[in-house]
């Protein structure tokens, strides 16, 4: 059996509910061979099969969860081939792992930045060439975190609402550096995005340490709804498109102040 | 907020143990609830993430037994409004390390009604007390040329890349939502069912024009479909108005100004429709006739 297949289709069928039909699409495998691969996880106890009910008539699915096993065979998996990888490229957790990491859990599943285009099943890989981003990374993990304030000026960039959103809590973070943030902000070019973000949060040290750029930057693809509170930040920040402040309140709301 | 290595990422797994571990128990009886937006899509690995957990209901024990058990396992309310006449909308938030907000709905979700149809490829999944269904990616597909929030169309567009839907089945589910809409503007209801066939017709075609021709090349039938039962309205504003003034509203569109500029001829024509469709068939097939030769207005 190849372990790299074998934790592809083990990683997959861990972060979804899938069937045998599901995990033929997404590993583009032969039926027979993902076939051949689940008897043999579920002979190693790492897979069970459960079988799902179902609304009408038709024979109903039958769905392969990972045993606790399994999970454990995946994350040790995901560090090897962290290692693997990390000989070759510059790579770090992906944003949802280092969100998770920092504070802000999403639903979803193992995810890895690269400075490069990588075939790296089962890993959702997010290409950043930028080094700012993997400079001072935290060691965890099997593998590195970008730093708090790495991640901030990134995701302040990314176009991505809700990864924004998230950026805007981690401005309030204790272990934040307003310094260092000023520094990746300026290498993303993030600057009054995060400034931005730093006043919708009410994270007046970072706010106080970002100094203002002429240039304009653009937040989000689209115009949101007008929000006067945001719309006011976003002038004086000089931010185009910015997110509503509704969304960084949500956030505020969920996963609470540092501390 | 927690300190570095408190938290992990949560995946469908920890969602299931959610369910499982935390809701179950608080639950007296077996619960069916419905996953819907970005929760679904990532059970189905159609998504990366999601931040909150989405459900809707089909019978109202089930919506209130499970708001009760949420409730009891530290969750309070922290939204309650009608997005429209027949549709609850609750969001119940616990500040924690594990699902932090769910949003639930009865008895229809975006006005999208729950049919056989639309549940025939679902797959339930037992977690504990709860009785969990998926839709399948094509009613999930449909669901989402809804809301025309530029996350919704991100969710779109990545369905489209992963896994693209089948053409044939979004058309039907589509022609069935509307044909149910339209069976409604005969018979005796507290709603105008003349608002939920515009919101419908003109969502839909707004969500395939929003997608960009690069991604609607891949799904010209629907394409096709979304363009031809917004035309059919022959509506006054053009779609491009009414995206921006959908998308400036956030949802709360005033319809009755969209009705008044196009005169009380739109429910004539889709009564009119309905009837004679009633008539020939007996069915709630959704064909209406566009007098040939005359292109649709307001595109």
């Amino acid at each position: 059996m190849n372990e790299d297949i074998a934790l592809h289709i083990l990683s997959l069928a861990s972060s979804g509910t899938l069937g045998t039909r599901d995990l033929v699409e997404a590993t583009g495998r032969s039926p027979n061979t993902v076939v051949r691969y689940l008897r043999e996880l579920e002979a190693r106890g790492l897979v069970r099969r459960r079988p799902a009910g179902k609304i009408g008539a038709g024979r109903p699915r039958v769905l392969c969860e990972v045993t606790d096993a399994g999970v454990g065979r995946v994350r040790l998996g995901e560090s090897g081939l962290f290692a693997k990888l990390d000989r070759g490229a510059r790579i770090a957790w992906g944003p949802l792992r280092s969100f998770a990491f920092w504070g802000v859990s999403f639903i979803g599943w193992s995810d890895l930045f690269a400075d490069r285009p990588l075939d790296a099943p089962p890993f959702e890989v997010v290409v950043e060439r930028n080094p700012a981003l993997y400079e001072g990374a935290v060691a965890a993990d099997g593998g590195r975190y970008p730093s708090l304030e790495a991640l901030a000026a990134w995701a302040a960039g990314s176009g991505n609402p809700r990864f924004a959103a998230a950026a805007a809590l981690l401005l309030r973070h204790p272990r934040l550096d307003p310094a260092r943030l000023v520094e990746r902000g300026a290498r993303f070019g993030s600057v009054n995005r995060l400034g931005f973000l730093a006043t919708l949060a009410g994270a007046t040290a970072a706010a106080r340490a970002l100094p203002r750029k002429p240039r304009w930057e653009t937040m989000s693809s689209e115009p949101g709804r007008p929000d006067p509170a945001a719309d006011r930040a976003a002038a004086r920040w000089r931010v185009r498109n910015p997110i509503p402040r509704i969304l960084v309140e949500e956030m505020r709301a969920l996963y609470g102040d540092p501390g | 907020m927690a300190t570095p290595g408190d938290r992990a990422l949560l995946t469908v797994r920890e969602l299931g143990s959610w369910l499982d571990r935390d809701v179950g128990p608080a639950l007296r009886e077996e619960t069916e609830a419905v996953a819907h937006g970005g929760t679904a899509l990532t059970m189905l690995r159609l998504k990366a993430s999601t931040k909150d957990v989405d459900f809707g209901f089909r019978a109202g024990e089930d919506f209130e037994r499970f708001v009760a058990a949420l409730k009891a396992t530290g969750y309070r309310v922290t939204r309650d409004f009608r997005p429209n006449p027949r549709e609850t909308y609750l969001r119940l938030e616990r500040r924690g390390p594990l699902v932090s907000a769910v949003d639930l709905r009865f008895p229809t979700w975006n006005n999208w009604r729950l049919t056989e149809l639309v549940l025939r490829r679902a797959r339930v999944i037992p977690y504990g007390q709860v009785r969990v269904v998926v839709p399948d990616r094509d009613a999930l597909f449909l669901f989402k040329t809804y809301p025309l929030r530029e996350t919704d169309l991100d969710d779109l567009r990545a369905i489209l890349r992963v896994s693209p839907p089948d053409q044939a089945r979004v058309i039907a589910l589509f022609d069935e939502q509307d044909a149910i809409h339209r069976s409604e503007l005969l018979a005796e209801t507290i709603h105008e069912p003349l608002l939920n066939i515009l919101e419908l017709r003109v969502r839909f075609a707004a969500s395939l024009r929003l997608l960009g021709p690069s991604y609607r090349r891949r799904i010209p039938r629907i394409a096709r479909r979304a363009r031809i039962r917004f035309g059919e309205l022959q509506l006054r504003p053009s779609l491009t108005d009414l995206i921006r003034r959908l998308r400036t509203t956030e949802g709360v569109m005033t319809w009755e100004d969209v009705m008044a500029e196009s005169g009380d001829r739109l429910r004539e024509r889709l009564t009119k429709g309905e009837t004679r469709t009633r008539a020939r068939s007996g069915t709630t097939s959704t064909r209406s006739k566009r007098r040939p030769g005359r292109p649709p207005r307001g595109d």
